[in-house]
């Protein structure tokens, strides 16, 4: 899902760029000093989950987490994901200096979407059977939406939307699968230790 | 065209339709349904076991049921409708065997060699069917050989002079990565497979930073409150 230099044409990379940075500015007003010990750890946690390789389907993927990060720091997740990309590119080599908007926008807008999406639900306390298949779903989510965005991205482009949303998609249904249970068996985790991460403060600008 | 026409022809398209739906399932003809209708007189391939089969042309079923079974069959089993099949089916059995058939000027020699790649993602893992590009020297614009990795992330191809050949590699999802080769005559082609390796340095240093960034962060907002205090 990292879009690697020398394929986005400048207005989409500057596209991405102006969104990412609107994103991040926001990211930064809704994080509050208590929240930044756990925006650091669930960026650590997003630039290593980027290592770990799914070796199913094909292609390059690896876990994503954007799902998780969205639910727990809402829009922080751009700052977040920002700083994430921009060491896996620097130190792991993925995707590109360049192309650091589009991916974060990529990323982040899922994980946003899938705060507005899952959260609400989520302050009704429900059965952690529930809070297990909505961290499913908002994994799931997160894949498919970034998969879509990132198609979009080439799209724009230039090349053939349909071909590369269906080589993503492809690609991707198995990454899919494995991040929701993943994302799940961590969001009851952590909801079962502090379920007051969802239920008190906004993480909204 | 007479009924008894009909009949006998019938009976044998029944057969061999049977015959060939039975080798295609593979299994007992008393448990194949046949793919024609049931009722028809002097279908003697039919198995024992039906209940409606029927010995030396005479049937078990009703003399009108029958014809009315002759009758629906004439749309799709009337004479210029055969010869159309037979016509379409000695069509595609030429199309089919044409390579061999036809190819006589075309040889193939076994080649020993090239200048190959192995194009894998930075965790080590292959880049399978990945669209590959190469570039001739002192070429730009019109790839020499265009093809894809196989399911190993290789590619081969043999080049005419020395290099250097630009290799362009898309996997059509975002990845791209260019390389110049120089063919070296002295090289042995040998199979390399590169550890699937996880990168704990890399992965420990970026941790690091990323803690130490958001503490640098905290600290920067804590002493500015302060001041604003």
């Amino acid at each position: 899902m990292h879009i690697a230099e020398g394929i986005l044409s400048a207005p989409v990379l500057a596209g991405g760029a102006v969104a990412a940075g609107a994103g991040v500015y926001a990211g930064l007003r809704a994080l509050d000093d208590e929240a930044i010990p756990k925006t650091a750890l669930l960026t650590a946690a997003f630039f290593v989950a980027g290592l770990v390789h799914v070796p199913l389907g094909v292609g390059s993927v690896h876990l994503v987490l954007n799902g998780l990060l969205g639910m727990i720091l809402g829009w922080t997740a751009f700052p977040a994901i920002l700083v994430a990309l921009t060491l896996q590119t620097v130190l792991l080599r993925y995707g590109g200096l360049t192309t650091l908007g589009v991916n974060t926008v990529v990323m982040a807008v899922p994980a946003v979407v899938s705060y507005y999406l899952f959260v609400p639900f989520l302050r009704r306390r429900p059965r952690p059977a529930l809070v297990f298949a909505f961290g499913c779903a908002a994994g799931a989510a997160g894949i498919a939406f970034g998969a879509l965005l990132a198609s979009g991205a080439l799209a724009l482009s230039g090349r053939a939307f349909y071909g590369v949303a269906a080589l993503f998609f492809a690609a991707h249904a198995p990454l899919m699968v494995v991040e929701g249970i993943i994302t799940g068996g961590l969001l009851l985790y952590v909801w079962r230790l502090k379920p007051e991460l969802f239920l008190e403060q906004e993480r909204t600008p | 065209m007479s009924s008894e026409y009909f009949q006998t022809r019938l009976a044998d398209a029944h057969m061999d339709f049977w015959a060939g739906y039975y080798v295609a399932s593979r299994k007992p003809p008393s448990e194949v349904r046949p793919l024609l209708i049931a009722n028809i007189g002097r279908d003697g391939a039919r198995p024992s076991s039906r209940p409606c089969q029927a010995a030396g042309g005479t049937t078990s079923v009703s003399s009108r049921n029958r014809q009315e079974t002759l009758r629906r069959f004439r749309g799709t089993h009337s004479r210029p409708y055969l010869f159309f099949t037979m016509f379409c089916m000695a069509l595609a059995l030429c199309l089919l065997s044409g390579p061999s058939a036809f190819a006589h000027a075309m040889h193939a020699f076994e080649v020993q060699g090239g200048l190959g790649v192995r194009v894998e993602y930075d965790d080590g893992y292959p880049a399978t069917h990945a669209e590959v590009r190469v570039y001739a020297p002192d070429e730009e614009t019109h790839p020499y050989a265009e093809g894809i990795t196989d399911a190993e992330g290789y590619f081969v191809f043999f080049p005419t002079s020395e290099g250097p050949w630009r290799l362009v590699v898309d996997d059509g999802m975002g990845h791209r990565m260019e390389k110049n080769l120089a063919p070296d005559p002295t090289h042995h082609n040998f199979v390399y497979l590169s550890p699937r390796r996880i990168r704990w340095m890399e992965a420990l240093f970026g941790v690091a930073l990323i803690l130490a960034l958001f503490a640098g962060y905290g600290r920067w907002v804590a002493v500015r409150k302060g001041k604003t205090d």
